[in-house]
């Protein structure tokens, strides 16, 4: 891996696709950064020839005849549609051809995609997603939000370190908080998988600071919080559900008179500036951690600003070579664990 | 410093005339004629040499001569590398650094600390003089410049007793630095403080090309891991041979110095002989660089 970055880009996943993505490709093509659209070559042509008057150099075309609609199943890539633009992301990164896959298209079949062709990082079990949060004062990592369904807390200990160097690089801290999400503060809340994670997770040499409840993933009590997919992802679209409530409350009460409506008119700033915060664009999308090379998943309403960002995320990924900190971390806390079982055993 | 920048070029000028309105006084009259004991405050100092860096820096934009993959600033220099990938606009931060350099001299009274060089030294022997230097007090290394370079900050008397312990231990050199302040030690920790809101409140942007921080040597490139790595180097060492060898490891051949002087040029050639190295700081290097990338 050089400065130089290559990103395969599923130019044909997500609600704007091809448009948008192609959109984003072009405007992040200023950046030293090698782009490789991947999807249907006459219809990225076709985009690119009414966008642009010539193809930048460091953009380049991957054919991929098929495409995985939002109705296939996830394991699509895997079987049925193997020629398929999520697939030959995927296929590009395994081959060493690109360093990182981003997609705003199907998030299962992407993921399914990245973990069974990508392969996880020697010593991790499963992959995660992890999405960033806003709070008031800076942001939260939310892992696992949906890559698996059921977790061990082997597993959850995997998310932690991948959380913790995720955490580093995001915010530029040296030993991120890590929380455990679960019912209550003590060590004795919870259920048995947080339970037994939670006594895991305190040997690690990580700055676990012990439970997290569901208010501390906005409050700033920690940088990272752990948790299993199912609850992960529940917490993430029940989280986006209410904002898009309280959004909607907001504007129906703000239009209610005409009073209400000029004091809005005044606010709109403050309003546009509220609604970059929780922006999900800002972010680009949300890296599936764990695998080998990389894999950014986007929103499916991703429009050419959030792919730019997710491209800049994707370089920024790739540099920092997450991997390999989460591999030897991972590996130390293995070696050591052996070597406290010889310990025991003579 | 940067006089013949500013006159020669217009995009050089701009930059100087920006950052002179945002601080509401002129720091281009102090940069050309001085007076040098004004120049000199640290205040006066930190935005002085990131409007010289910014200013040469947008020269080569206006020409399309900043193709980068990666960027990197020693200490002060950490805002410019930061200025010239987007992350912030000059007068933006030329007003921080300036506060920067009034807070941290102004976080330990004038006389009371010190900095030296220590020249020869691994960074453990530096550790191992600071230490026994202590005696309850801070003594700390600073820079880790090159390989045997080493700056060392704390108390005044704790300076001088580092550098009695390390002349006695065979250190080739050690000699008191004439600066105004400790910087990168633990007695920064008040301007640290103070800094905290400013950087917080300043409109941050996102980098592309990743900046390998000093206080990690690690690439970052998010408004909030910038603000936070700014934050934190101002009361930790400045960790430079680790950030040229992460950059080479990460496949950086080539370096180019935008800012007054060529400091840094020396230190990355003692750091990494293999590399190529170009110095771009006043106009005739500036012209030099021009024409070989623009051909």
């Amino acid at each position: 891996m050089s400065t130089n970055c290559r990103i395969a880009l599923d130019a044909m996943g997500g609600d704007h696709a091809p448009e948008e993505i192609i959109k984003g490709a072009l405007e992040a093509a200023g950046q030293p950064v090698h782009i490789l659209l991947v999807g249907r070559e006459t219809v990225i042509r076709e985009h690119l020839a009414r966008l642009t008057g010539s193809i930048p150099s460091n953009i380049e075309i991957v054919e991929a005849p098929e495409v995985v609609g939002m109705d296939d199943n996830a394991l699509a890539p895997l079987r049925r549609k193997r020629n398929s633009s999520i697939r030959i992301c995927a296929n590009l990164v395994a081959e060493d051809k690109a360093d990182v896959m981003v997609s705003a298209g199907h998030t299962g079949a992407a993921m399914t995609s990245a973990y069974k062709v990508l392969g996880t990082i020697e010593g991790v079990s499963r992959p995660a997603l992890a999405a960033i949060l806003p709070r008031a004062e800076g942001h939260t990592v939310l892992l696992d939000v949906g890559a698996n369904v059921d977790s061990k807390p082997a597993y959850l200990r995997e998310f932690a370190v991948m959380g913790h160097f995720y955490a580093q690089m995001l915010f530029g801290i040296a030993e991120p908080r890590v929380g455990l999400l679960s019912i209550g503060e003590e060590e004795g809340k919870g259920n048995e998988l947080t339970k037994e994670t939670f006594r895991v997770l305190k040997e690690t040499g990580l700055n676990f600071i012990g439970n997290a409840e569901g208010r501390d993933v906005y409050n700033g009590n920690a940088d990272v919080v752990v948790c299993d997919g199912f609850t992960g992802n529940v917490v993430l679209k029940a989280s986006e559900a209410l904002a898009d409530m309280i959004g909607k409350l907001i504007r129906e009460e703000l239009t209610r008179s005409t009073t209400r409506k000029i004091g809005a008119v005044l606010a709109k700033g403050a309003f546009a500036d509220l609604k970059k915060r929780v922006d999900y664009s800002e972010y680009g999308g949300a890296p599936l951690l764990g695998v080998k090379g990389g894999c950014i998943v986007c929103h499916g309403r991703s429009n050419a600003k959030a792919i730019k960002n997710a491209i800049r995320v994707a370089r920024e990924f790739a540099i920092n070579r997450i991997d390999t900190k989460i591999q030897d971390k991972i590996s130390d806390l293995h070696r050591r664990e052996s070597s406290s079982a010889l310990a025991v055993d003579v | 410093m940067g006089k013949d920048v500013a006159e020669t070029f217009p995009a050089a000028r701009r930059v100087f005339e920006e950052i002179d309105d945002a601080l509401g006084y002129s720091i281009s009259r102090l940069c050309f004629e001085g007076p040098e004991d004004q120049l000199k405050l640290t205040q006066n100092t930190q935005p002085a040499i990131l409007a010289v860096s910014s200013a040469i820096h947008a020269v080569l934009e206006e020409r399309e001569a900043v193709r980068r993959d990666l960027v990197a600033g020693h200490s002060l220099g950490e805002y410019s590398a930061i200025v010239s990938d987007g992350g912030l606009e000059p007068p933006e931060a030329a007003k921080i650094v300036h506060q920067r350099g009034l807070f941290m001299q102004e976080a330990v009274p004038v006389g009371t600390g010190g900095m030296a060089a220590l020249i020869g030294p691994s960074v453990e022997d530096a550790r191992a003089i600071c230490e026994e230097a202590a005696q309850g007090e801070v003594v700390s290394v600073a820079n880790i410049n090159a390989p045997g370079q080493i700056v060392i900050a704390g108390t005044k008397a704790g300076i001088d007793r580092a550098i009695a312990i390390a002349k006695g231990k065979g250190v080739r050199r050690a000699l008191p630095l004439p600066v105004s302040a400790p910087f990168h030690c633990a007695l920064m920790k008040p301007a640290e403080e103070r800094l905290k809101p400013i950087l917080e409140a300043a409109p941050f942007k996102d980098l592309w090309v990743s900046l390998v921080s000093n206080v990690d040597a690690s690439p970052i490139g998010t408004g909030t891991a910038l603000r936070n790595a700014l934050l934190r180097q101002v009361a930790s060492p400045v960790r430079w041979v680790e950030v040229i060898q992460r950059m080479v490891s990460m496949g950086v051949k080539r370096f180019v110095e935008v800012g007054p002087g060529n400091v840094l040029t020396g230190l990355i050639k003692r750091i990494d002989g293999n590399v190529e190295l170009i110095n771009v700081s006043d106009v005739p290097t500036i012209e030099a660089y021009l024409r070989g990338v623009t051909g």
